[in-house]
């Protein structure tokens, strides 16, 4: 029912299943950016995490 | 063996009727229960077996009601010869009978049974009660 | 990983007074003995309150915990309230939880949750952390929402057996907390967070739109259908959560109608026992009237001994009467018709005879007469009269008889209890109760058809909203050129964010499922003693299915095999999860026969690191959990009855 690919997929964590789509689908978006907004979330603040995500989007489309 | 027609040849005094005291009713009353019996009267010949049983000696009462007719109580003699058996020839034997009903009834109210009478009248309320407080305790 | 290190209680429901259960720190198992009702329940409880202030009761609903309190302190030292201490570790740090729910201070004689206040501390290595601190760690170490994975009692995995039935209404919801556990609420609320993001510069844009006089009518229409779309969105999330209402409602009454059927068979058994209740109250009437009339001689047995003494006096006197009765009467013949023969045996008397039958009678008290023949008659009536007395005594007959009606009065009391826990169960079902709940599950299935219809019509207004703005957007994009150009960066990169989030939320959630699909069938195949089973197959709700070596798919009901499947996801959940913790679980082998007990019971280091299994003997004796478990089990307790409120842990010494 499994094969060595599978299990590898199975293992990744999601780290790296949002790095690998990023890589394939989305190469416009900088590593960091993700990585960036993972970190936002970790811990959410509420009351300032939407100006935090609208700061880093406007700070990454020269604003 | 041929019994011996009698009637009730009474000494002269001897009682007609015999009965149990006011103080003795609670006890009768609670011994025909306790004991299942059919009528007081078989429960009076109990307690008056059990007088004789733990030794009373012979003797007399007041106070006593009119609850029994003799020729109820003892239509062939057979117990006026029970009691002569044990107590001899006795100049009132039914008032000696009547004695010994309401001594034994005192007998049996007053404390432990011994447990010839036990074995007799097992007593099951009491075991039933047990339980019953037992059951309310659980949750 | 979350490991517990001890458990502290004070005066929580049975357990009375300071006790205290400490837990092995290395991997395996222990397991605490205790017949039902000892206080099984009350320690998952325990560990609850600790963690959240709460507990559960019938239904998995919350309890009050003012009934908590141990029953004996509380009648006896009016002592009220109790105390749950809990020492454990998580990420190499050393907490201490205790919780108090203590009467209100100057309330004697609390009555109701009210009259009492809750509090709690936690330290974390020896140092007591603030409130706030306190709040945060907790929700770290054990957030409630993923508790039910963790602490098991038997109604829960009835819930788990519930998912695995696919029409269950509950499958949703258990595979919304099954996500939880998994760690995917990081991401979807990620991806919300920036979906709003994206709203947000949508929003900008189409307001920057509009203060352009070329692009306004575009930036009027953008916002127009923004605005809708925040309608849209709320009257959606409302529907939603209705809808939910509903369906719990739903599943309420469901369960009142499966009680009400089993009712119903109940009503039968009552009336079978009452009717065997009045047949042994007649049989105990008339066995009392037979007795009545052998008790009459009862006062019999009571002399009994004495009279065969008598009996045997009596003979002794009767004999010595005769023999002097007769010595007079062969005397007096001689001397009345001077015969000189003897008149028994007809031979000839010599003087010498006579003088010493004279002589004997003389030493016997002379010449008997008319007094000793009335005695003799006395005598022989006692004689009579005793052995007719003697012989009705039957002390053993009696006791047979009393027995006999003991036993009947009994088994009357027996059934009476029977009726007595039947009448509990049935309490509150009544004809009137029956027709409104049928009547009111009818009216939800309604309302919840209605809500159903409502919700798609909200999607697909939702959907349309989506495809106008789209064309909109488009449309002022060509139109714009290069103006608001940021804006349109800023709405780009928010969209793309977006869309790499939900496409990382379908990969991350399908290769979760899969995790614990082929992790569940680890379990499964351990667990399972049917070597046809290939393994477990889960689709996108965690609705579960066997998988036959032939390939074809069992549903879990028809293969009677809920209870091990159920155990095997709760395994699955277990290693798949970002928290790890222990697994303590209520009565897991009450359903299972002797084959799959022993698998479950082998099975069970696997499922967690620390787990701690709550049995009753019957269920699971202890030799039998010594030999399946061997150097995994880690400790033994037991539940020891002081009295009906009052329970002692001990560790088990056997």
């Amino acid at each position: 029912m499994s094969d060595n690919g599978d299990r590898k997929l199975r293992d990744e964590n999601l780290s790296d299943v949002l790095e690998r789509i990023r890589a394939e689908e989305f190469p416009h978006i900088d590593r960091e950016v993700v990585r960036e907004i993972l970190r936002l979330h970790a811990e959410p603040d509420d009351d300032d995490l939407e100006r935090a995500v609208d700061d880093l989007i406007f700070a990454r489309t020269g604003g | 063996m041929s019994k011996e027609k009698t009637t009730a040849k009474l000494a002269s005094g001897d009682k007609r009727t015999i009965g149990i005291t006011a103080a003795n009713e609670h006890s009768l009353t609670a011994l025909v229960v306790a004991g299942g019996f059919a009528s007081e009267l078989d429960a009076a010949k109990f307690a008056m077996a059990h007088a004789i049983e733990q030794g009373a000696d012979v003797g007399t009462i007041e106070g006593a009601n009119t609850k029994w007719n003799i020729g109820t109580v003892d239509s062939d003699a057979s117990l006026r010869a029970l009691v002569e058996s044990f107590y001899g020839v006795v100049a009132e034997p039914y008032r000696l009978i009547e004695y010994l009903i309401n001594e034994g009834l005192r007998l049996l109210d007053s404390g432990d049974l011994p447990p010839n009478v036990v074995k007799l009248i097992p007593m099951p309320a009491k075991s039933k009660r047990v339980e019953e407080i037992a059951d309310g305790a659980a949750d | 990983m979350l490991r517990l290190t001890r458990l502290r209680l004070t005066n929580f429901g049975p357990f009375k007074g300071d006790q205290s259960i400490d837990f092995s720190q290395e991997d395996g198992v222990t397991i605490i003995y205790g017949e039902n009702m000892r206080g099984k329940t009350s320690l998952l409880n325990a560990i609850r309150f600790a963690f959240f202030g709460r507990i559960l009761g019938r239904g998995r609903r919350d309890a009050a915990l003012h009934k908590v309190g141990n029953w004996e302190e509380a009648t006896e030292n009016k002592v009220y309230g109790f105390e749950v201490g809990l020492d454990m570790t998580h990420a190499g740090a050393r907490y201490r939880l205790v919780r108090t729910f203590k009467p209100r201070p100057g309330v004697t004689e609390p009555k109701d949750d009210g009259d009492y206040v809750q509090d709690y501390f936690l330290e974390r290595d020896g140092v007591v952390l603030s409130r706030n601190r306190s709040k945060t760690e907790l929700e770290r170490i054990l957030p409630e929402q993923i508790a039910r994975f963790f602490l098991f009692d038997g109604e829960l995995l009835q819930e788990y057996e519930d998912l695995l039935v696919a029409e269950s209404d509950m499958g949703p919801r258990i595979s919304e907390a099954i996500e939880r556990i998994l760690g995917m609420p990081v991401l979807t609320d990620t991806r919300d967070s920036l979906t709003a993001a994206k709203e947000r510069a949508e929003n900008r844009h189409a307001r920057a739109a509009q203060g352009d006089q070329k692009t306004r009518e575009f930036g009027n229409q953008l916002t127009a259908l923004q605005s809708e779309r925040g309608v849209l969105q709320a009257d959606l999330e409302r529907q939603e959560k209705d809808l939910d209402g509903l369906r719990m409602r739903k599943t309420g009454l469901d369960e009142a109608i499966r009680k009400m059927q089993r009712v119903s068979a109940l009503f039968d058994k009552r009336d079978v026992i009452e009717a065997d209740i009045k047949t042994l109250k007649d049989r105990v009437a008339e066995k009392k009237a037979r007795l009545g009339v052998s008790m009459a001689s009862a006062w019999c047995a009571l002399l009994g001994d004495r009279m065969r003494a008598a009996i045997v006096d009596l003979r002794g006197r009767e004999t010595q009467l005769q023999t002097a009765l007769i010595r007079t009467s062969v005397l007096a013949s001689f001397s009345a018709g001077g015969q000189t023969t003897c008149p028994a045996c007809l031979q000839p008397v010599s003087d010498e005879a006579r003088y010493r039958v004279e002589h004997s009678l003389a030493q016997h008290g002379g010449a008997a007469g008319s007094v000793e023949e009335q005695e003799i008659a006395a005598v022989r009536r006692r004689i009579t009269a005793l052995e007719h007395f003697v012989g009705e005594s039957n002390p053993q007959a009696l006791r047979l008889e009393w027995d006999s009606i003991a036993q009947d009065e009994r088994q009357i009391y027996a059934k009476g209890n029977e009726v007595k826990e039947i009448d509990a169960q049935i309490a509150d079902v009544d004809e009137e109760t029956v027709r409104r709940t049928r009547s009111d599950l009818e009216s939800v299935i309604k309302q919840i058809s209605l809500l159903e219809q409502g919700l798609n019509k909200t999607r697909e207004a939702l959907h349309n909203n989506a495809v106008y703005r789209d064309n909109l957007q488009r449309k002022l994009d060509k139109f714009a050129g290069s103006s608001f150009d940021v804006e349109r960066r800023r709405r780009d990169l928010a969209a793309d964010l977006e869309a790499l989030f939900t496409k990382g939320i379908d990969v991350f959630r399908e290769q979760l499922r899969r995790k614990v699909e082929a992790d569940a069938t680890e379990h499964f195949l351990q667990l399972t003693s049917e070597p046809d089973y290939a393994g477990l197959r889960i689709n996108d709700s965690y609705g579960l299915t066997i998988i036959h070596k032939d390939g074809s798919e069992i549903p879990v009901r028809s293969a009677g095999a809920e209870h091990i499947v159920a155990l095997s996801l709760v395994g699955a959940l277990q290693n798949n999860a970002p928290l790890r913790g222990p697994i303590i679980i209520d009565s897991p082998f009450g359903r299972l026969d002797a084959t799959h007990t022993d698998k479950t019971v082998a099975a069970l280091p696997s499922m967690a690191k620390q787990v701690v299994v709550l049995v009753y003997e019957d269920e699971l004796a202890p030799t039998r959990a010594r030999a399946g478990l061997k150097g995994n089990l880690k400790a033994e307790w037991t539940l020891v009855r002081r009295s009906a409120r009052h329970t002692e842990l001990k560790p088990r010494k056997d």
